[in-house]
């Protein structure tokens, strides 16, 4: 080949690899962070039944918004409640975890298409990894007592889905490796699959930022899972390599949709994001 | 190279013998290198950077998620003060522009101090968010080439998002009532300038 012409094909390719870069994936979930995603951010109003309610109802081109929830799951070892909250400040106002299992069980019952993109309505539950001030570990038994509350709320979800006729996938997630090695450690617990009318998955969340907490977290301490969680800002390239190389799902969380966070999903295709700006995410991936 | 050559006469003459000897014949620097070091102290710096002003233009590339990855810059600089618009030519790949207006403030022995704003238009389905970030960093020149007509500069940003606005969504601007409330709204960065220079 002529230098010219090579010269030519490697600006062609280079730009081609460039414009992979910068493209808006097309398949990439939009599932609500902390039951609370009508947008702007607003995290004192995260998980309450009325945020929840709101962002339930959102609707986008005449079809549901949203591919999924998240609700945070609290196990609260002072009272010995398992709430649904996202951290101690929460405590006083928080109402069981059950009634926000409840209110999308009663989402699952409504008639009609339950997701977006009509594929399982996903319902993510983060199983908080601290019983008071962050850093007051599980006992053993409050482990158990908070794997089975998690449990609890899955047949909830589950007896909604299979009475609707609605397909759901129910994720576990936490950055405790403790708590889900505890749940998949239960009876009752289901086991994972990623196929059929109810489908159950594990996540491992990579809750902190480098280097406070994330440099410190090892996938090889969470039983196997078939999705990991992060924020795009606090990961480097080599947990990202590490995920990639892993068959995982990717899901990145966020607390505002910001460039960075736009760019970084160009560049990861996340499987789903968790946004508490749901409608700007929808307008933005259906650009 | 003179100031060696004396080091070594003096310390030749420190260890002379008390008796007559024959001097040390000691080879003279060339003239053509003295001539060379004198030249190049005294020659006047005619890169575009030694002028009172010039006018530049060139790529502004990053690896990290702050803007699209290649930019475009251009300014002009009036003695410290050097003027910069960055544009972004990508838009045409994702409907996303990301565009700084920056004020580089020269401090000395290449480093400089810079502040400026950077609007982002990000196209979404009906419309158009616009999100407003400050801009403030240090940056360093690297080494040029071509008489110094082609330059580069390496820079240290930090962006902080005030405002995200339009697209008929609710207007967010920045909070401080939790750090779950702004945390995402403070972003570092790290940019590289690659241009071209020239006095006027």
């Amino acid at each position: 080949m002529a230098p010219r012409a090579r010269a030519l094909v490697s600006i062609v390719a280079a730009g081609l690899a460039l414009a992979g870069c910068v493209d808006r994936p097309k398949d990439t979930r939009v599932v609500c962070h902390n039951a609370n995603c009508t947008g702007p951010p607003d995290p004192s109003r995260d998980d309450r039944i009325d945020s929840l309610a709101k962002s339930l109802a959102l609707v986008y081109d005449g079809r549901p918004l949203l591919d999924g929830v998240e609700i945070d799951v609290f196990w609260h070892g002072a009272s010995g409640r398992c709430l649904f909250a996202h951290d101690l400040n929460d405590v006083p106002r928080a109402v069981d975890a059950s009634a926000a299992a409840q209110a999308i069980a009663d989402y699952l019952v409504t008639p009609g298409l339950r997701s977006y993109d009509g594929q399982a309505f996903t319902i993510r539950m983060e199983l908080k990894g601290f019983v008071g001030a962050i850093g007051d570990e599980h006992s053993d038994a409050q482990a158990v007592a908070h794997a089975e509350c998690a449990l609890d709320l899955f047949d909830i979800y589950r007896r909604a889905a299979l009475d609707s006729g609605q397909n759901i996938a129910v994720i576990f997630d936490s950055s405790a490796p403790k708590l889900l090695k505890t749940l998949v450690a239960q009876p009752r617990w289901p086991g994972r699959t990623r196929s059929g009318q109810v489908q159950v998955r594990l996540s491992a969340d990579f809750v902190d930022s480098t280097p406070s907490g994330l440099a410190f977290q090892k996938l090889a301490d969470f039983p196997e899972v078939d999705d990991v969680l992060f924020h795009a800002g606090w990961i480097n390239d080599a947990h990202y390599q590490a995920f990639r190389s892993l068959d995982v799902e990717l899901t990145i969380w966020m607390f505002s949709a910001t460039v960075e966070t736009f760019d970084a999903i160009e560049r990861f295709e996340p499987a789903a994001v968790l946004t508490s700006e749901a409608p700007l995410l929808r307008r933005w991936l259906e650009y | 190279m003179s100031g060696l050559w004396n080091a070594a006469l003096l310390i030749t003459a420190a260890f002379r013998e008390p008796e007559p000897a024959p001097e040390p014949v000691l080879e003279a620097p060339s003239s053509p290198a003295s001539e060379t070091a004198l030249s190049e102290i005294a020659r006047p710096c005619t890169e575009p950077s030694c002028s009172p002003r010039d006018w530049h233009a060139g790529l502004n590339l990053r690896t990290d998620f702050g803007t699209h990855p290649v930019r475009i810059d251009g300014g002009v600089r009036f003695g410290r003060f050097d003027f910069v618009l960055v544009v972004d030519p990508m838009i045409w790949l994702d409907g996303q522009s990301d565009n700084d207006l920056l004020l580089d403030l020269g401090l000395g022995s290449g480093w400089s101090a810079l502040a400026g704003w950077r609007t982002s238009s990000i196209g979404i389905a009906d419309g158009r968010q616009w999100q407003q970030k400050s801009l403030l960093g240090v940056a360093g020149r690297l080494p040029s080439l071509f008489r110094g007509h082609l330059r580069a500069q390496w820079g240290l940003e930090l962006a902080v998002l005030w405002v995200k606005h339009g697209g008929g969504l609710e207007t967010d601007t920045l909070s401080f009532e939790s750090p779950r409330h702004y945390l995402d709204a403070f972003n570092f960065g790290m940019f590289v300038r690659f241009e071209y220079a020239s006095a006027f």
